[in-house]
């Protein structure tokens, strides 16, 4: 860790907003609503919960071993070879997450806006400047992510401010018409379409303290959790769940929609899909050096220079992959319904599980030796 | 650096014995006990502009000195009034009554007219103080000296600034002299807790530089670290604290300034109490303040001056033409040859009626207009002022009329670089607003590749330099990064004076409060007239 790489608590907001958004805003209505018909703003609600729960069982763990990342936290809990297997599943997870959020973005942009562009082309400036800014470390990182939460929230509230004209939001009611099932398969593919809490896992180091990360977790989750919300009802209210399911990117088709009066012909998508890109960005970068610094940890590297450039050949390798873009979403959401239940809630509740009757029992025999 | 690798690897070391001595060494006068006026003479024999003036103490019998000077760099009419005349008319004197004494302590403190003078024990001292600008009295065969101080030679007055004219406040400005300059911070703080460090930098000019702090509000830690850093310096010489920030700024590969460079005392002054460090050499009219941030570049000394309002309105514009300056040409060429869709219908095709007939893409357009505009701004600075404005408005106006008829150029690309060149003008810092103009060329390129995602991934690229930046420590693009309140206060937007009550938190400062409201000042008197 370098020097003066410390970031204080309240920072965990900006870094948990960075981690949860990036393209899952674009995607996600469109699964979420075929899972769970209009109550997919139900859903979405409900995902936050767990979010919320996910945040604090990640915040009580990191809490318990306050020097300590995800490596050493699942070695102390689960010995030696089955910490290493966590840890390097996290690696993998994280490196898989940030390739595929790169190679969607590079083929939304190629699709959108570069039709004629080679995907390499954006996809290896993509990681270059990931490279770039995960070799300087956590601090910096948060700093900047900090400035670029104005892109995260600007195209958003100006995106879904003029959007309610034309909405009905009578087609939001009566909520859990067809029972509970379908609101709790919609919360599933919700929670499943927002990774990223996972990452407070490698944190912990970097604090300068513990008061108060709780509460700036939740509040990272909240800042993402409203405008998701927002978005899911402005979503189905603007289109109705069956026209929501026919669009790829149904809030693009949302921002597609908007108008200016006195600008005819001025179209804002491929404003809002630049700017959106500060978001992904920032998904992308904290992934790649989350995997970097557990990889780091792994071989027992004091400095994470070289896995971050291992990382980065690894992720333009990746996301080099020849797959067309259906084929990646679809894919995509079989692997993430499993992966990130697994990776953001069981696995970190597991660790803490086990930490916590580990500590029971020997405290148990220490007062039995009493 | 592969070629100084390259050099490394298969440079020959001279063995040490066959070694001869260095010539580019500087001159040094050798420090051994022989006769300290020889010695001198040796060294500077070449030296046409040095005086050597021998004369006898007394009429006969009296010892014989001199006194020794560079012509310039003292007042040659007071070296008589001050040293000679005074010493013979009291040596003849003396001699009338039978007493002469030769000893350099009681010459010194009887019979020298100067407000500083010091006794140098070898020629080594004996030459730094000649050079430096003193007068060197020495008796004949002796090892010891007497530096006077007699201060002269040319030196330009205080004028009005230059480059950061201002309409309210202060019109003088920093000089060539470094006493000058330290006495115009002196005028500002009468405080005694101002700190004057002065250190020689420079293994030949002998730059004499000085660190300016006040104890108190400065933190110790920026004070040692500007310190160390300037002891590392070994430069032949330094003739503009240019040298000097470059080798002490924190990232030398990095495009944007680490120093707030300023001719302004009141500037320089501001920064002091805001609880910075400033650093002023001899033979340079501009200062370095220390540690600085992004945000300061934007922040002109009227802002203090003026009301609030109007204040925030002209800050508000600077940091917009900031913006406009570096991806105005990108932002033109996204939209027109990219995401056209973007413009509404009927500009758009106005703006493409324009570009009918224009002979080269859209980038190469904007690459020659770019270097145009470079060209006439280089080419305007060299020229004598008078002609320089009129070459400047002149050439703009034929080249790009020209151009545009000749279909090198469209109207619409002319403007957009019109209002690129009058956005970086209008920056603060020349130095940043040239910083983010030039940088608007890569940018420009990436937006050409990429379009739209292409200039927003320059930026990051751009941003995420920024936030790595740190100038000593403190990060460049403080106090933005997690929102303390009350370093806002005097940012993008200025609060009014009296919601400015605290240094900003991020410097450091060691007294926090810079402002105390009127009423806690009338509860602070009360208490002290309580307890009297």
């Amino acid at each position: 860790m370098r020097e003066n790489d410390k970031i204080p608590p309240k920072a965990l907001a900006v870094m948990v907003v960075s981690a949860i958004a990036e393209l899952n805003f674009l995607i996600a209505p469109r699964d979420v609503v075929d899972a769970a018909g209009r109550d997919a703003w139900l859903s979405t609600v409900l995902a936050i919960v767990v979010l919320l729960l996910c945040a604090g069982i990640i915040i009580t763990l990191i809490r318990r071993y306050p020097d300590a990342s995800i490596v050493e936290i699942a070695t102390r809990i689960l010995g030696k070879p089955l910490g290493t297997i966590v840890a390097l599943s996290y690696a993998i997870y994280w490196l898989a997450r940030a390739a595929y959020v790169l190679q969607a973005q590079t083929w939304i942009f190629a699709q959108s806006l570069l039709p004629n562009t080679p995907l390499w082309v954006t996809s290896l400036y993509i990681v270059m400047i990931s490279t770039y800014t995960a070799r300087h470390g956590v601090e910096p990182m948060a700093r900047l992510f900090l400035i670029f939460i104005a892109g995260y929230l600007l195209p958003l509230f100006l995106m879904i401010g003029p959007s309610y004209e034309g909405a009905l939001l009578d087609r939001l009611l009566p909520a859990m018409e067809d029972g509970l099932g379908p609101v709790i398969k919609g919360v599933w593919i919700a929670f499943s379409e927002a990774p990223g809490l996972s990452i407070l896992l490698i944190l912990g180091p970097f604090l300068t303290g513990f008061r108060r990360a709780l509460s700036s977790a939740m509040i990272g989750v909240i800042l993402v959790a409203i405008p998701a919300v927002a978005v899911m009802v402005i979503v189905v209210a603007q289109f109705g769940t069956l026209d929501v399911v026919q669009h790829v990117f149904p809030t693009l088709a949302l921002v597609e929609l908007i108008r200016f009066p006195g600008f005819s012909g001025f179209r804002v998508d491929p404003i809002f899909l630049s700017v959106w890109l500060l978001v992904a960005f920032t998904s992308i970068a904290l992934s790649h050096y989350a995997a970097a610094s557990v990889s780091a940890g792994l071989f027992g590297l004091n400095n994470d220079k070289l896995p971050i450039y291992a990382i980065a050949g690894a992720l333009a390798m990746w996301s080099l992959w020849p797959v067309a873009l259906p084929d990646l979403l679809n894919y995509g959401l079989r692997v993430r319904i499993v992966a990130i239940p697994v990776a953001e809630l069981f696995l970190p509740a597991l660790l803490l599980t086990v930490s916590l009757i580990r500590e029971r029992s020997l405290s148990s025999t220490s007062e039995r030796g009493a | 650096m592969w070629w100084s690798v390259f050099r490394r690897l298969f440079k020959r070391h001279p063995s040490v014995s066959s070694r001869p001595s260095p010539p580019d060494e500087p001159a040094r006068a050798t420090t051994d006990r022989g006769d300290l006026l020889e010695q001198l003479e040796l060294l500077f024999n070449k030296s046409d502009d040095m005086r050597l003036r021998r004369f006898q103490l007394g009429d006969s019998g009296g010892r014989r000195c001199a006194v020794i000077f560079f012509k310039g760099l003292v007042d040659s009419d007071r070296v008589e009034e001050a040293i000679v005349r005074p010493l013979i008319t009291w040596s003849y004197a003396a001699e009338k009554v039978g007493g002469n004494q030769t000893r350099l302590r009681d010459i010194c403190d009887r019979f020298v007219v100067a407000s500083d003078a010091k006794q140098v024990t070898n020629a080594h001292e004996a030459s730094d103080a000649v050079l430096s600008g003193d007068v060197l009295f020495v008796f004949e065969g002796d090892r010891e000296g007497l530096a006077v101080s007699n201060p002269g030679g040319q030196a330009r007055g205080v004028q009005d600034p230059i480059l950061e004219v201002t309409l309210r406040g202060p019109r003088d400005s920093f000089t060539e002299t470094l006493f000058i300059n330290t006495s115009l911070i002196r005028r500002r703080v009468r405080d005694p807790h101002l700190r004057v460090a002065i250190q020689e930098i420079g293994t030949r000019s002998k730059t004499s530089v000085a660190l300016l702090y006040i104890e108190g509000i400065t933190p110790e830690t920026l004070v040692n670290e500007i310190e160390r850093r300037l002891d590392g310096i070994e430069l032949d010489g330094v003739l503009d604290t240019g040298y000097i920030e470059h080798l002490i700024e924190d990232e030398w590969w990095s495009p944007f300034p680490q120093h707030l460079k300023t001719e302004r005392p009141d500037k320089a002054v501001a920064g002091l109490y805001e609880g910075r460090a400033v650093l002023i050499a001899d033979t340079t009219p501009f200062a370095l303040i220390m540690p600085t941030t992004f945000d300061s570049y934007f922040h002109s000394p009227e802002d203090s001056y003026d009301r609030w309002l109007p204040v925030n309105l002209l800050r508000v514009v600077r940091f917009i033409a900031a913006l406009t300056s570096l991806v105005a040409p990108s932002l033109y060429v996204a939209f027109v040859a990219f995401h056209p869709g973007t413009l509404p219908t009927q500009f758009l095709l106005r703006v493409k009626a324009a570009r009918e007939g224009v002979a080269f893409p859209i980038l190469v357009e904007a690459l020659l207009m770019m270097f145009f505009l470079e060209l006439i701004k280089e080419a305007g600075f060299r020229l004598p002022s008078p002609i320089g404005q009129v070459f400047g408005i002149v050439g703009g106006l034929v080249l790009s009329d020209i151009g545009v008829r000749a279909g090198i150029v469209s109207e619409a690309m002319v403007i957009v670089i019109a209002i690129t060149a009058i956005s970086s003008f209008s920056a603060v810092d020349r130095e940043m607003g040239t910083v983010l103009r030039l940088l608007g060329l890569p940018i420009l390129i990436s937006t050409s590749i990429l379009g739209l995602p292409g200039l927003v991934l320059a930026l990051i690229l751009i941003a995420t330099h920024l936030s790595i930046l740190r100038s000593y420590g403190v990060p460049y693009l403080m106090p933005y990064p997690y929102f303390r309140i009350g370093d806002m206060r005097d940012t993008v937007f200025a609060a009014p004076m009296h919601h400015r009550q605290e240094r900003p938190k991020h410097l450091g400062a060691k007294d926090k409060r810079r402002l105390r409201k009127s009423k806690e000042v009338a509860d602070s008197k009360d208490e002290k007239g309580g307890s009297r």
